[in-house]
């Protein structure tokens, strides 16, 4: 029973809450190469696939130095690639990617590449993506390109910009996201390859200058948070392309960078290389490049503040999870359900530590909504906010309990005992059908100064015969909150477990999630016996039903209502009527012997024999007919009716033949 | 040949049972079978209509079950193993042989012995009754089409001799037929009709008495025993008729006997009062049995009999009848695919009948003229139609050859003694066809002027051809039209190679080896009967529509979103949900298609249920702009779920559905409260588990699932 | 009035005449027939009897009142046959001898009765 207490109260505390799982830390970067290395195979060629391998060699790349064998085999890859005679521009893309990440030096593949690039860019290339993967050829081989041929790429700026930054709607929204960032990025590359002409300037620096409103509208519309199909190339992508354009004038809300590392980092359980790739090196342009601001993230480190150290600990990390220094950090905490606000001070402790003390603050025990915002040094804006739930714990005090049993009737007080904490009676409380056991208390929270209510304060009653419990819930008194009183009697055993008397082993319970230790104290015992058995009562030696065995116990039986059953006219009509029906054969015999018929006719010799045969079967079959209506079945009654009648034809027949030819003779 | 015929789904496909019906009745023959005759008439079947169960002994026809109970019987008494199954398999090829014995004896009646081998051929072969009696199609059209041809060919035969020995027979033959199919009751309207004709239009005998009165008296008790029919044989309209001719007919033979007995003076009086007191008698009973009619609802008739009756009564009131694709009107090719040859010949075995108009001739003109009101008004009882057509076109075509034949030996015997006289009458213009159509008027042939010989020959030439297309057609018709059993599909892929799909069979295996023995299944109706027979699990509902709530809170299920319909499937206890899903290859009758009715049929009932909210721009659709109702519906989330990136491999293209050919609206579903555990290798057969309580990880956020997951194998 | 009565007396005189005929012709009748008269009239009889029973009463062994009145009637149009298959009179059935059609009548009468206990339940 004690440890069932404990469980209640330790379920309702377990709602602990920490969102360190903001961050990455050194085993989602591990979980990450080994997605990688598995996608690779055993050969590390990532089957042959220019695409993979460019991912995955991306990926190990910025997970550290690659080894030496991996770099060669990816060389191997897109050089093999690029040696293939139909070498489409994507697949060029991929190669050239490889050759400049892994530094492969492969001459001949580079020129390849070059050309298909080159070539694709001076046809016109079809899309934005086309012109991404052309002119970023280029840049990682170093090259470049014609005036004229970036031409038809910068040509496709003009479309994006026409379209003001803004993104189209979903489903479409993430494959917008990505041909805006293409467009940044091939701005980007274009003025590393070449120069931009001065017809296409206007459309560059408009699009770069709508680069806040572009992410502003991505956040809007959920492209930063919501799950959408290839949200993580979008926004991958997107993270590149502003860091190759953005200068300091980019002027970004860290806040929002913040939601955008958040996606990224939330998406660490990645399934292949791609998204891999996809959420590292976004992370990584937000975590360590000098160009983009840094976002951060704020995390609590305990839930539960114990209120002898009312000490609230946050962490500030960069989404690598290392700790990052800012300005300071502010922050407020209020009671759960009211608003009111009262202002944290958080001191630095270390390096991306920040400490806030509860103790001035005059609140009580209690779980707590705590609202934490970094500021960022120099423009003191706020980089990360976060809101957690803390629960202030204290002890809770229970001196003394009064137990007394009184009578319902008359209110004389029985008997009355009082006990301090740890003791227990020393013999059962009787408590008989006309007379109430009252429990009362005070309870007391040491070091607690505001009232405080616990969830859960009652006294159990545990069946010493059956095991069954019964709670009774203690009512504070209206006017001192820290006086409880908790009633029962035979009555409320009855009604939670059914008539079951003896003894029952008495606790006192308190709990609350603001309680950092629950409070258990056995009683004692107490004798229970109810008023002599009414009527219902189970068998002596039994013990009753309790109410749950009750409501499971098989209902009455449901007697099936047949139709009505129709009304009968009474027998004595039905009898006159059958006799009624027989005055026909009456009519019938006289009638007949009217007419003088009569059986001189019947044949005489061998035609005798058949006739009488004939009409013999004639009446068996009748006769069978009358046992199949009373007793037989159709088909036990086939097969004698099958051999009956074959007789009776027979018979039938010789008799009938018989009588023809006499006919016919007298003719 | 009649037999061999319907072999070919044998042939193409294997030894299987066929559409939806037949699996029901083979399931109820193996109990009959296993159990035997009595226990039949008791049978409680709980594995359908859960949870109501069906008393399937008094609520189905059980001439066929019979039947194939009785071969099994027999050919295992002979020591012959054999499975319930093949008999039931070739149960309607050997009846459809019997049925044309049996028109060949009709005819023959009728006619004469030419004419009833010509219409036996066309029996064998007629398409329309090839449909429902290819090996496999184990339904009680099979053998009902022969009991009715077997019943009119009784029935004329008394009508000949006058024999209360052949009356009798009818009366038997009648008796199996009301056990075997609910279309009994054509027998039972068109004899009144015929009886009312004769004696209307003079041709009162005693033979006719004797044909018709036994037989309605019989009729009527032996359809009472059958349990399904009961009392209705008696209760309901259809039978009025025959009560009523019975009554006129026997007042017709009282005048005439009043008439031959007495002398002319008296029987004027006794005319005159005979026929008011009659008239008063006749007025007063019709009176009654006006007011009985009029005081329930559908006056009497049955919802079936009255859509014939009205065309668009089914449409109006009843949609789980509209939604039978047999119990709508015919499209007019119909008619030609499934009479061909024996649809032109029609009419001229029509005319042919009057001449002589004989009692039984006239039988068969009423027959065909009421079978062809009939079939116009429902496809199904074109096979009603289908023997009257035979045995028209093999008359038509017997007096045809009678005729030209005529011809030949006619112009043999002038060629011999005027051979001058040829030049004359070969000038004649007459086209081989009209030669042959109008020849068959005796009053053109028998006025001495016999077609000439060429003509004739001509003639004879084109009404083989005629009968060669017939055959050819109708061998074409039978194996590839008719022959596909709706379980195992083929189709033919652009190199001419044969797909063969199984899905049906692979579904259903499925389910009765990997759950529960006492899972419930729901699925829509049309798969019942097919669930309970082969995966041998408790359904909801079935083919047998009798109870048209429980079928609405199905149809209501499938159109409710997913939180509603998994509270009403745990209310009816359902453990699993089979649909059927065509997008994926193409297969048009899915449960998409069928949709429609479903919010009908459950519209009809709960009427929060709109059509209007299922229908997008412009009518029924599934891609983007569709019905918002329906793009959240249950049936919709089943069907296409996880369907996006399957198609993606098959068609190129994100969910894009192959029978309506459009990417559907919603490619992202994810399911709460239903998990997937089957899907067939062509995502016919999708099957799903109820869950007990929601999935709630089913909705986290999972960017990218479809790639990172491996794909769950069809296992 | 007077047409009335007129017409009464008329309607009287020519339903005398009717029987009196009526009586006149059926003694030609042979005797074979007269019996099977008899018959028909005991079925019909018989008939009428159940159908009172079910106006006065009610139809409740629905079952046991339809096979009756049908046993009945059954009875009755076979008899009708029987009696027109050999009524010499009759010029329709001249191949036909008494013989078989009595054969044909009982057989026809075992099935009937057969079917009728059936349904009788």
């Amino acid at each position: 029973m004690i440890r069932w207490g404990i469980t209640l109260l330790t379920l309702s505390i377990c709602y602990r809450l920490s969102r360190t799982d903001e961050v990455f830390t050194t085993e989602d970067l591990k979980a990450l190469r080994n997605v990688v290395l598995s996608r690779a195979g055993s050969s590390g060629d990532f089957g042959a696939s220019a695409k993979d391998a460019y991912f995955g060699s991306g990926t190990l790349t910025l997970l550290g130095p690659m080894e030496k064998a991996q770099k060669g085999v990816v060389c191997r890859v897109a050089s093999t690639q690029l040696a293939s005679d139909a070498v489409d521009l994507e697949m060029a893309y991929y190669a050239s990617q490889i050759l400049g990440t892994a530094g492969c030096g492969d001459a001949k593949a580079e020129a390849q590449a070059e050309k298909v690039a080159v070539a694709a860019l001076e046809s016109g290339v079809n899309g934005i993506r086309s012109a991404y993967y052309a002119v970023s050829t280029l840049a990682a081989l170093g090259r470049t390109a014609p005036a004229k041929a970036l031409d038809s790429a910068l040509q496709l700026l003009q479309k994006l910009k026409a379209s003001k930054g803004r993104l189209r709607d979903t489903p479409k929204g993430a494959a917008s996201l990505t041909a805006t960032a293409h467009g940044y990025l091939i701005a980007a590359a274009a003025q590393r390859i070449g120069t931009i002409g001065s017809q296409h300037l206007p459309a560059v620096e408009s699009l770069l200058s709508g680069i806040p409103q572009v992410l502003e509208t991505a956040a809007g519309k959920g492209f930063l948070s919501d799950a959408h199909d290839d949200a993580l190339e979008a926004i991958t992508y997107f993270v590149q392309g502003i860091e190759a354009t953005c200068s300091d004038e980019c002027n970004l809300d860290k806040s929002q960078l913040a939601e955008v590392a958040k996606l990224l980092a939330s998406a660490r359980r990645v399934g292949s290389v791609q998204d891999a790739y996809y959420v590292l090196s976004g992370l990584s342009l937000l975590t360590s490049t000098g160009k983009l601001p840094k976002p951060v993230a704020i995390s609590l480190l305990s839930a539960s503040v114990p209120s002898s150290s009312p000490q609230v600990d946050v962490v500030v990390q960069d989404f690598k999870g290392n700790p990052v220094a800012v300005h300071g950090v502010e922050g407020g905490v209020s009671k759960k359900t009211k608003g009111n606000k009262k202002a944290l001070t958080f001191v630095s402790k270390g390096k991306g530590s920040y400490q806030a003390s509860l103790s001035g603050l005059d609140i009580g025990l209690g779980t707590f909504e705590v609202d934490v915002a970094a500021i960022e040094e120099g423009s003191r804006a706020k980089v990360a906010s976060a809101t957690f739930t803390v629960a202030l714990t204290g002890r809770v005090e229970v001196p003394e309990a009064t137990l007394t049993v009184k009578r319902t009737d008359t209110n004389v007080v029985q008997k009355k005992k009082s006990l301090s904490h740890p003791a227990m009676l020393d013999k059962a409380m009787d408590v008989d059908a006309n007379s109430q056991l009252k429990v009362a208390f005070t309870v007391s929270f040491p070091g607690n100064a505001q009232p405080f209510t616990p969830q859960q304060v009652f006294i159990s009653l545990k069946s010493r015969v059956s095991g069954a419990m019964v709670l009774v819930a203690a009512k504070a008194a209206q006017s001192s909150p820290n006086d409880y009183t908790a009633t029962l009697g035979p009555s409320t055993i009855a009604k939670q477990i059914g008539t079951q008397g003896g003894l029952f082993d008495a606790t006192l319970s308190i709990g609350d999630v603001a309680l950092a230790e629950a409070l258990v104290w056995p009683l004692g015992a107490v004798s229970v016996s109810h008023a002599p058995a009414g009527e219902g009562t189970a068998a002596p030696g039994q013990p009753p039903p309790t109410a749950a065995q009750l409501q499971s116990a098989p209902k009455p039986e449901i007697q099936h209502m047949f139709r009505q059953p129709d009304k009968r006219p009474p027998a004595v009509v039905s009898l006159a009527f059958a006799a009624l029906s027989a005055t026909p054969l009456l009519f019938l015999a006289i009638r007949l012997s009217q007419l003088g018929v009569n059986i001189k006719g019947f044949p005489s010799g061998t035609a005798a024999t058949y006739a009488l045969a004939f009409h013999g079967g004639l009446a068996s079959i009748l006769v069978l007919y009358t046992v199949f209506w009373l007793r037989l079945s159709l088909i036990d009654t086939f097969l004698p009716l099958a051999g009956l009648s074959l007789f009776t034809f027979w018979t039938g027949f010789k008799a009938l033949s018989h009588h023809a030819r006499a006919d016919i003779k007298k003719e | 040949m009649a037999f061999s015929l319907r072999l070919f789904s044998v042939v193409k496909y294997e030894s299987v049972i066929h559409e939806f019906d037949p699996y029901f009745n083979f399931r109820v023959t193996i109990y009959l079978t296993k159990q035997g005759f009595y226990n039949l008439w008791n049978w409680f079947d709980d594995r359908t209509w859960y949870p109501l169960g069906r008393v399937i002994g008094g609520t189905v026809y059980p001439g066929l079950i019979w039947t194939a109970g009785v071969m099994f019987k027999v050919l295992h008494a002979f020591n012959i193993p054999i499975n319930v199954q093949e008999v039931c398999v070739f149960t309607a090829p050997l009846f459809s042989a019997f049925c044309s014995l049996a028109a060949y004896l009709l005819v023959k009646e009728i006619r004469g012995r030419g004419a009833g081998l010509t219409a036996a051929a066309f029996m064998a072969m007629v398409p329309s009754y090839i449909s429902r009696s290819v090996a496999g199609s184990f339904d009680n059209e099979g053998v009902a089409i022969f009991a009715l041809v077997f019943v009119f060919f009784l029935y004329v035969k008394a009508l000949n001799t006058g024999s209360l020995a052949w009356s009798s027979a009818a009366a038997l033959a009648y008796l199996y037929m009301v056990a075997s199919w609910g279309g009994y009751s054509f027998i039972i309207n068109l004899l009144p009709i015929h009886c009312l004709a004769s004696i209307f239009t003079g041709r009162l005998t005693a033979k006719l008495y004797i044909a018709y009165a036994p037989l309605i008296i019989l009729g009527t008790l032996e359809a009472a025993s059958i349990p399904v029919v009961g009392f209705n044989a008696v209760l309901m309209s259809e039978h009025f008729g025959a009560f009523f001719a019975f009554g006129i007919l026997h007042a017709a033979l009282a005048i005439r006997y009043i008439k031959d007995i007495l002398p002319v003076k008296a029987y004027n009086a006794a005319k005159t009062l005979v026929l008011t007191s009659g008239v008063v008698l006749m007025s007063g009973i019709l009176l009654l049995v006006l007011f009985y009619v009029m005081s329930s609802p559908t006056f009497g008739w049955t919802g079936r009999s009255l859509s014939l009756l009205d065309p668009t009564y089914a449409s109006k009131y009843i949609p789980i009848i509209a939604s039978v694709s047999e119990h709508q009107p015919p499209a007019w090719p119909s008619y030609f695919t499934d009479l061909q040859a024996a649809s032109i010949l029609m009419p001229a075995g029509l005319i042919a009948l009057f001449w002589p108009l004989t009692p039984a001739s006239l039988f068969l003109i009423l027959y065909a003229c009421t079978a062809v009101y009939f079939s116009g008004v429902m496809v199904r009882l074109m096979l009603v139609l289908a023997p009257a057509a035979c045995c028209l076109a093999g008359i038509a075509l017997h007096e045809a050859i009678a005729t030209l034949f005529k011809g030949v030996h006619a112009a043999r015997d002038e060629q011999e003694s005027k051979p001058l006289k040829e030049d004359v009458k070969a000038k004649k213009p007459s086209k081989p066809a009209k030669a042959g159509f109008w020849s068959i008027l005796p009053g053109f042939s028998e006025t001495g002027r016999p077609i000439p010989r060429d003509a004739a020959i001509v003639g004879l030439l084109g009404l083989a051809a005629v009968a060669l297309f017939y055959t050819w057609h109708s061998i074409w018709v039978s194996a590839e039209m008719y022959s596909a059993p709706s379980i195992v599909m083929q189709t033919r892929g652009g190199d001419g190679s044969i797909h063969i799909f199984d899905d049906f069979r692979e579904g259903y295996a499925w389910l009765r080896y990997n759950t529960p023995e006492d899972a419930i299944v729901a699925s829509w109706w049309d798969y019942g009967y097919q669930t309970t027979a082969m995966a041998n699990r408790t359904v909801l509902v079935d083919n047998n529509t009798w109870n048209n709530t429980h079928i609405a809170t199905v149809g209501r299920a499938m159109a409710s979103p997913e939180k509603q319909a998994w509270e009403i499937y745990r209310a009816l206890d359902v453990t699993h949900v089979l649909v059927i899903f065509g997008g994926f290859i193409g297969y048009p009758s899915d449960d998409i298609n069928k949709f429609l009715w479903m919010v009908r049929i459950g519209g009809g009932v709960f009427p929060d249920i709109k059509e209007k909210d299922f229908l997008g721009e412009g009518g029924y659709r599934v891609d983007t702009k569709a019905g918002k109702a329906l793009l959240d519906c249950l049936m919709y989330k089943l069907s296409y779920y996880r369907y996006a990136e399957a198609s993606l491999m098959t068609t190129g293209q994100l969910g894009f559905d192959r029978v309506r050919n459009v990417q559907i609206g919603k490619m992202d579903i994810s399911l709460e409260y239903f998990e997937e555990v089957f899907t067939s290798e062509h995502w016919m057969v999708r099957i799903y588990k109820v869950l007990d309580r929601p999935a709630r990880d089913g909705k986290l956020p999972n960017p990218r699932s479809s790639r990172g997951k491996i794909r769950r194998g069809s296992s | 009035m007077d047409s009335v009565t007129n017409r009464i007396h008329d309607f009287k005189s020519n339903a005398s005449i009717i029987v009196k005929s009526f009586n006149s012709e059926y003694k030609k009748t042979p005797l074979r027939i007269k019996v099977i008269d008899a018959f028909i009239v005991y079925a019909l009889l018989t008939a009428a009897i159940q159908f009172l029973y079910m106006l006065c009463v009610g139809t409740f062994p629905f079952n046991s009142f339809l096979s009756g009145f049908f046993c009945s009637l059954g009875f009755f149009v076979l008899s009708v046959s029987l009696r027109m298959q050999v009524d010499p009179s009759s010029t329709e059935f001249k191949g036909l001898l008494p013989e078989r059609a009595y054969a044909d009548f009982v057989f026809c009468g075992c099935l009937l009765f057969l079917v009728v206990w059936n349904f009788m339940g």
